[in-house]
């Protein structure tokens, strides 16, 4: 290869001190315009620009023909209100509180205010990563506390805030089916699992890596049966995702894992999800044009078969799906994914609508 | 101790920008030719890094990959890539000058590849991160950029 060219004299160019500015400002809102007040509204009066062709939708709404329900009891809300399956949504604020809303975009309620538990560092707490008990009563995320991350409960009526785990030491989350473990990405770039109260932790797989250093929407996703985890990981088993990013599937019990992407490489997986039918739905990156890499997106099934492209705009990752698998909740970025989070929207018969533009774009779950 | 936690994670962000702030605006410059794209990257890319410090385990690689990202994005919308014809927007030293419009002469993915890994002294890996292509691809780039870049300093010289 040529060798490196000399270009020490741009270190003459003065550069500008743009600390006072980073320090007193916050990231760019990105205005969406009104809230659209229902799913049918905003599909009909396209709200936010058609994204997800009809092509598209038939896949996603095909994948849960045979959806079974899971059905968790309906729950008293503060004010009377009453939720039943599938009428909540847990999700992470832009100002990174655990918070629920309808899928119609009503009813917000924000019910963490990292001040639960005195810790002596008031302005540095973030709430993230929420998931829903089975039975729907619950919310567990994690709060990052300064430099460590603990894991957290809270009823989703607001009340009964408790600390789980104060070492806990992930950030994306996701629990089994029965509700008794939890998969996690570890900040030593593991893949973990443990039970709920934090024992009996084991490696699963070394260097799930997010991109770019960091751990973006790389949640693992647990089969139906709660039998395997799917997650995203080196092409190679090991090494890190700085090119390639394989969609892998491991087998909880045999901790056999089988790379379903290796005949198929669909670029850099970045989030998976699976749906109650056993169809996986991933998001990769593409950087096979020029310029800025696509987020693309794409279902399979369990054993790597029938892998289908979802045509989308190039900027958004699948999350969480409704209990019935007809809408599929998903988060969309700018410029970066990972990056600029403009929130979170549901995708339903080829259309995409806003849910809520103040929402952390990598985190979101369905109440059963 | 947990108060020292959080004043350590302060004065960490802050060294971190000291540290490679300026280095990292005088790329998204040779890169964008567009000061404004540059302080907007940076400052941007720092803000994203504490609001999402729950989640970036390599804050350094993490910040070089999406300062250039959102220049990339701004460049994008603005249509503004500049032409080798274009005149700098900003006051610079002579030779600085020179190379800053050879620079705007390569393509996207060449100027990245060069500013990042030979400028910037960023492993190839974290360019290719940036990209979403392979290292080996990133090689090409530098390569064909490399040679051409050093064609037209030969030709400004001359």
């Amino acid at each position: 290869m040529t060798r490196k060219t000399d270009l020490r004299s741009l270190d003459t160019v003065g550069a500008p001190d743009l600390w006072p500015a980073i320090q007193s400002g916050r990231p760019r809102p990105v205005d969406f315009g009104p809230p659209a007040r229902s799913t049918i509204q905003r599909v009909t009066a396209g709200v936010v620009a058609l994204v997800i062709t009809v092509g598209g939708g038939l896949l996603l709404m095909r994948a849960f023909v045979d959806s079974d329900e899971r059905s968790a009891p309906s729950i008293s809300l503060p004010g009377g209100d009453i939720a039943t399956s599938g009428e909540l949504i847990a999700f992470s604020t832009s100002q990174m509180h655990i918070a629920v809303i309808r899928p119609d975009g009503s009813n917000e309620r924000v019910l963490t205010t990292g001040d639960e538990v005195a810790t002596s560092v008031a302005g540095d707490v973030a709430d993230q990563s929420p998931q829903w008990s089975p039975d729907g009563s619950s919310i567990y995320f994690v709060r990052i506390v300064g430099d460590s991350s603990w894991l957290c409960e809270i009823k989703a009526d607001g009340r009964g805030f408790q600390v789980i785990d104060r070492e806990f030491n992930g950030a994306h989350l996701a629990l089994s089916p029965d509700g008794s473990q939890i998969a996690y990405d570890s900040k030593d770039g593991s893949l973990h699992l443990s039970a709920l109260d934090g024992s009996n932790d084991q490696v699963l797989a070394a260097h799930v890596a997010g991109p770019w250093g960091g751990w973006g929407p790389n949640r693992p996703a647990w089969s139906p049966d709660g039998s395997q985890v799917a997650f995203a990981a080196p092409m190679k088993g090991a090494g890190t995702c700085a090119e390639r990013c394989a969609l892998w599937v491991m087998d909880v019990a045999s901790g056999r894992r089988v790379n379903l992407t290796e005949d198929e490489p669909q670029g850099k997986v970045v989030s998976v999800t699976w749906s109650a039918t056993g169809r996986i739905g991933y998001a990769a990156l593409d950087g096979s044009v020029e310029g800025l890499p696509r987020i693309r997106l794409w279902t399979t099934e369990a054993d790597g078969s029938d892998q289908q492209e979802i045509p989308s705009t190039g900027d958004i990752v699948p999350v969480a799906w409704s209990p019935d698998g007809s809408l599929l909740l998903v988060g969309r970025y700018r410029d970066a994914p990972t990056m600029k989070d403009e929130g979170l929207f549901i995708a339903a018969e080829g259309s995409l609508g806003l849910l809520i533009a103040d929402a952390r774009s990598a985190f979101g779950d369905w109440r059963p | 101790v947990q108060e020292a936690t959080v004043t350590n994670s302060n004065q960490r962000m802050e060294a971190l920008y000291r540290t490679m702030g300026p280095k990292l605006w005088r790329s998204l410059l040779a890169y964008s030719s567009d000061p404004e794209i540059a302080s907007d990257a940076v400052a941007e890319a720092f803000m994203q890094a504490i609001a999402h410090r729950g989640e970036i385990r390599s804050s350094e690689r993490w910040l070089w990959t999406a300062a250039f990202r959102i220049a990339a994005g701004e460049l994008s919308r603005r249509r503004t890539i500049l032409l080798s014809s274009s005149e700098p927007t900003y006051e610079m030293p002579t030779s600085a000058d020179h190379i800053m419009t050879a620079l705007r002469a390569l393509p996207m993915n060449q100027r990245i590849a060069v500013v990042m890994h030979d400028y910037a002294d960023r492993p190839t890996k974290e360019v290719a991160d940036v990209l979403a292509i392979s290292s080996a691809t990133v090689h090409v780039h530098l390569s064909r950029g490399r040679r051409r870049l050093r064609g037209l300093l030969e030709d400004d010289h001359d």
